[in-house]
């Protein structure tokens, strides 16, 4: 759904996607990452009719950027920048353990 | 950190930082706590690691901020990034989170500089993936340097459309369409302010300039839009547009939509402030005085959040309250406080020579929330605008009642993405004036917290209440 501009980042991380690792600029974030450089169109899954969705405000309002960052799950995809080791998955459903 | 400081800051965009360095140069404590990664807001966001290509490309509007940073830099105010508001009382408790922990804070004053958002339209198919705020796109570039895949079809009307629109062309984005939703008979009521705003005439330049670069690109330009759909499975394929002309369709990879911003009331609401309606940009906003002080004397609104005004006037709202405050704290004799104060509000004045034309110019359509019943108008629980019609036409009279028997409004975004719409189908069904109305209910926490946190929340030692 992105693509990079420009490529000259100082410094990169490591990041781990859906159990697949890429390597990004470490000034952006998870969202960002995500879309790009994952090359993914959709970050969760509606807990009411599961369907798909992605980030729409960019800027930590619409919390369609919810995932599961390092274990915890309702992260603001959108206003958390990536770290070294991150590993990111996508909010399937309910983050309380809910079934859909 | 101490627990009681002068002045805190909610948010480190113009507004906040223009306010942060201003109270701290004369002398006060302030702290400055921002949810976002990096000081800037929206406007400036991610400006200190910005390359010599972005700051080109999106121009001096963008560029100047740098120097507002570096002098808030050398102040002497502290900065939280990643600390996110969740409630704020009128004595001056800030309650916020960071890395999972929530803290007590206490401000003498507190100042909320939380600026403005996309303006949050309901249509058909604006949950699919891609479907997204044009300004949203624009600010997710500074911080990430990545660009939409084409092709990009554009929707909406107003300055930051415009403004967006010019930079995705720099940046070589694929465009499959512009469609403009301004009113036509926009230009002719706003021609009264059209002497005043011609003081700005770099801004006509800009915006003449924009426009002829879409038609040398040879760029699809519909005007007179009144309404749009977006179309697909799993994401957005297409766009189906309507204007005089009937019915047609664009294919699309990304969609960006833009119909004006919008104060962000969720903290002048929670605080139970004053709120007035403007008739032409169809918006809340708090009322405060010419410095930014509302009816409670602890709290300041500046900036985007107190009235869209944009960058410029924000930086100098912000300083209007700084000063304001140095004057009650003693940290400024009263004569040099009224000079101060005089010389930033004749300087806001000739900021704001164009803003009343643009204001009209850009004054939304009249059927932006004539929503179609199957239309969902909550993201978060799915809610309908024929089910909350239904709702109305069963009794419910505001939006509390309806949130309360739909679940709109209920979900993880808590209102903040379908409050407006609600509110604007109350008011058709019912017959309302907007002032007649009583918008969602604004609860703390305003931001989403786990209940963890909010039990280990650290407390005051000496806890005034």
């Amino acid at each position: 759904m992105f693509k990079p501009y420009h490529q000259n980042f100082e410094k990169t991380v490591t990041i781990e996607f859906e159990g697949i690792e890429f390597r990004v600029p470490d000034t952006i974030t998870v969202a960002a990452a995500v879309l790009s450089y994952a090359g993914e169109n959709h970050t969760s899954i509606s807990p009411v009719s599961a369907k798909k969705r992605a980030p729409h405000c960019f800027m930590g309002i619409c919390y369609e950027c919810l995932m599961e960052i390092n274990g915890i799950p309702d992260q603001q995809a959108c206003i958390v920048k990536v770290e070294e080791g991150m590993k990111i998955n996508r909010q399937l459903g309910f983050s309380g353990g809910g079934e859909l | 950190m101490s627990e009681l400081r002068d002045i805190i800051v909610v948010g480190a965009g113009p507004a906040g930082l223009s306010a942060a360095l201003t109270a701290s140069g004369l002398g006060l404590d302030v702290l400055v706590l921002d949810e976002q990664p990096a000081l800037g807001g929206q406007l400036y966001r991610n400006i200190e690691k910005a390359n010599e290509q972005t700051l080109k490309i999106l121009g001096s509007d963008y560029g100047r901020g740098r120097h507002l940073i570096e002098k808030f830099r050398n102040s002497n105010a502290e900065h939280l990034a990643g600390a996110t508001v969740w409630n704020i009382e009128a004595n001056g408790n800030v309650y916020y989170s960071k890395a999972g922990q929530s803290s007590e804070i206490r401000g003498k004053h507190v100042i909320l500089a939380i600026g403005a958002a996309e303006r949050s339209v309901p249509f058909p198919g604006w949950t699919l993936p891609g479907v997204m705020g044009a300004g949203a796109v624009d600010s997710n570039f500074k911080s990430s340097g990545t660009i939409p895949e084409g092709p990009v079809v554009f929707a909406g009307s107003g300055p930051l459309f415009l403004s967006t629109l010019g930079h995705m062309t720099s940046l070589g984005v694929e465009i499959g369409a512009v469609l403009d939703t301004t009113p036509q008979g926009n230009l002719l009521a706003a021609l009264p302010f059209l002497p005043r705003a011609m003081k700005r005439l770099d801004y006509f330049l800009k915006g003449a300039g924009m426009l002829l670069n879409l038609r040398r690109l040879g760029i699809k330009y519909a005007k007179g839009i009144n309404g749009y759909e977006a179309h697909g499975r799993d994401r957005v394929e297409k766009v189906s547009y309507s204007s005089k002309n009937g019915v047609q369709h664009v294919e699309a990879g990304v969609f960006l939509v833009h119909e004006g911003l919008v104060p962000r009331c969720d903290f002048t609401q929670l605080l139970g402030l004053k709120h007035c309606w403007d008739a032409a940009q169809r918006y809340w906003y708090p009322q405060i005085n010419h410095v930014g002080a509302t009816e409670i004397d602890t709290i300041y609104v500046v900036g985007d959040g107190a009235f869209v005004h944009g960058g410029m006037p924000a930086i100098t709202k912000g300083s209007l309250a700084a000063v304001d405050i140095a004057g009650k704290l003693n940290a400024l004799p009263l004569d040099s406080k009224t000079v101060t104060l005089a010389k930033l509000e004749k300087k806001l004045s000739s900021e704001l020579d164009f803003r009343p034309f643009v204001d009209v110019l850009f004054r939304p359509r009249s059927n932006l929330f004539k929503m179609s019943d199957q239309t969902l108008v909550c993201r978060c629980e799915e809610v309908t605008a024929g089910e909350i019609r239904r709702a109305i036409n069963e009794g419910c009279l505001d939006s509390n009642e309806t949130k309360a028997i739909t679940r709109c409004g209920m979900g993880r975004c808590q209102g903040r993405m379908c409050g407006s719409a609600l509110n604007e189908i109350i008011i058709d069904e019912l017959n309302r004036q907007p002032l007649d109305t009583q918008p969602l209910r604004m609860r703390p926490p305003v931001r989403n917290i786990s209940l963890a946190e909010l039990s280990q929340l650290s407390l005051f030692k000496n806890r005034v209440r």
